[in-house]
């Protein structure tokens, strides 16, 4: 019990930090959002970032998530998925002796994807950075790949599978952050290359499955 | 009906049972051809119809299921990826289909009178013919029987379904509801021909040995998901949890009545009986026996589908962090 209390104080003080920050902060998010908007229509189809080298994940400390949303709502936006459809992002609630942990969990980009494998299609493939990206005019949309995985990441719209693509747009444009890390304010999701997560939390824990999720909790 | 698995609708669960007694049923068919001596039949003719049926049927129901089903009838594309058990196995059901289609036209009278026509070189060959293509069916149809298990085998994230036992059992299911299907045709059409008596006898014996099999691994499966250390990972617990909605959750009444009782205890005494009875002339236990291991049959598929829960393996992660 000793131990968890420190944990809530820290906690508590972040959420009062957050409540202001998202409040005053919202008109800057939008507005630096829109600026964004502008600078993505005008490069369109210019690959203006170097490819991550070596392959990427994600590192997610939930000490530090408060559930605040905006990794989900940050995905939402930039990837267009309208209030009707479940994000690609969601944050999982777990709890144990009263205690509640939340994580951020999107695709895990494993390095041996079981998506990949079962797809019937030859849909899914990886890119070189390692991120896990479907082919939507391949997908037949069979739902073998929400089977074979072992996180249920793949979700369904009306044209193919859905998932998170690191905000690649498919893959054509590597080198970007995906907007969920950028949107984190509290350091609870960090995204790079396995090497550099690794580097910058050694203790992190990989989840132990047959296909190797590039996917750290810490 | 939540809680339960609801991604895959029911389509997918009645192709694995469709894909499966018609594969048994042509396996089923095979046996009587040729335990009869190769004579022409009309219910071996009838039942090599039916299991082509079955697999089209099968294959037109895992169509409607996708999302883009136009897409995937072009099957050079959307079923080009071979580490896929389900490419291998809508190619396996494909090449069934042709072969089931051939042998049903080699055994159909009016065809071959059509065929050979105007070279009887061809009509000769035709027994030949329906003797090859009745072994590469029945290869064809075992590996259709056993892939309706081994793709939900393939799917790591279930743990009721990621067991060599799931196969096993699709597979002894798929040539017991095949016997069955022979069967119900065979009553259909006892007043036109009898089946033979060494072949009934035959069939039954296959019934008794094949319900006995089905009931120990069955068993194995459901015991195994039950017995597995709960406390020790995620995985085990969500294991755990798809035995208990089988044996005694959401799922049970269906389970024990219609799996239990009228798929696999209905047709073992039906099968006793008729042995009993003997005589060239189908029983109307036999049609009791065989209609109760079609309807187990399928229920069989459509309980194991939806008791197939996915495990979260951040969970044992997480309960490492919270010490």
């Amino acid at each position: 019990m000793s131990n968890s209390m420190p944990a809530i104080d820290r906690r508590s003080a972040l959420k009062i930090i957050a409540a202001a920050s998202l409040t005053a902060g919202s008109a800057c998010i939008f507005v630096t959002g829109s600026a964004h908007a502008e600078e993505e229509t005008e490069e369109t189809g210019v690959k203006k970032n170097a490819p991550f080298s070596g392959r990427v994940g994600f590192l997610v400390k939930p000490e530090n998530c408060l559930n605040c949303q905006a990794c989900v709502e940050a995905c939402r936006k930039f990837n267009k998925t309208s209030k009707d459809r479940p994000a690609r992002r969601k944050i999982a609630k777990y709890e144990k002796d009263g205690e509640a942990l939340y994580v951020s969990m999107s695709c895990m980009h494993c390095e041996e994807p079981s998506c990949m494998a079962v797809c019937p299609a030859g849909a899914i493939s990886k890119a070189e950075d390692g991120v896990v990206i479907v082919d939507k005019d391949r997908c037949i949309g069979c739902k073998y790949c929400y089977q074979a995985c072992p996180f249920g990441v793949p979700q369904y719209n009306s044209v193919a599978m859905d998932k998170c693509d690191c905000c690649t747009l498919g893959g054509t444009r590597p080198g970007n952050m995906p907007r969920c890390a950028e949107a984190c304010k509290f350091g609870a999701l960090h995204f790079g290359t396995v090497e550099e997560l690794l580097a910058q939390c050694p203790e992190a824990k990989v989840i132990e499955t047959s296909t190797k999720p590039s996917f750290y909790l810490a | 009906m939540e809680g339960l698995q609801n991604v895959w609708g029911w389509q997918p669960a009645l192709y694995l049972f469709l894909g499966g007694v018609g594969a048994g049923a042509f396996i089923a068919a095979m046996v009587a051809y040729f335990k009869n001596g190769q004579k022409k039949s009309s219910t071996v003719f009838a039942s090599v119809c039916a299991a082509a049926v079955c697999l089209v049927v099968g294959l037109l129901l895992l169509l409607s299921e996708l999302i883009t089903p136009a897409r995937g009838l072009m099957m050079w594309q959307s079923f080009s990826n071979f580490s896929s058990w389900m490419t291998i196995g809508a190619w396996v059901v494909f090449a069934a289909v042709i072969v089931f289609v051939l042998e049903a036209l080699c055994l159909w009278d009016r065809a071959v009178a059509f065929v050979s026509k105007g070279n009887s070189s061809f009509g000769e060959a035709v027994p030949a013919m329906a003797r090859v293509l009745g072994i590469v069916g029945c290869v064809l149809a075992f590996c259709v029987a056993a892939y309706t298990g081994i793709l939900l085998m393939s799917a790591p994230g279930v743990p009721l379904w990621n067991t060599i036992l799931l196969p096993c059992l699709f597979t002894v299911s798929a040539l017991d509801t095949g016997i069955a299907l022979v069967e119900v045709i065979t009553f259909v059409n006892r007043k036109k021909e009898g089946m033979g008596e060494a072949t009934v006898l035959l069939l039954n014996r296959g019934v008794v040995a094949l319900v006995v099999v089905e009931l120990v691994v069955l068993a194995a499966l459901l015991i195994s998901m039950a017995m597995a250390p709960a406390g020790e990972s995620h995985t085990a617990a969500v294991a755990a949890q798809s035995a208990a909605l089988i044996f005694q959750g959401e799922l049970a009444p269906w389970f024990w009545i219609l799996v239990v009782a009228l798929g696999l205890a209905v047709p073992l005494v039906a099968s006793f009986v008729t042995l009993r009875a003997s005589g060239e002339k189908p029983h109307i236990v036999g049609l009791a026996g065989a209609m109760g291991a079609l309807i187990g049959g399928c229920a069989l598929r459509f309980i194991i589908m939806l008791a197939g829960l996915h495990a979260d393996p951040v969970i044992d992660t997480i309960v490492q962090l919270m010490g």
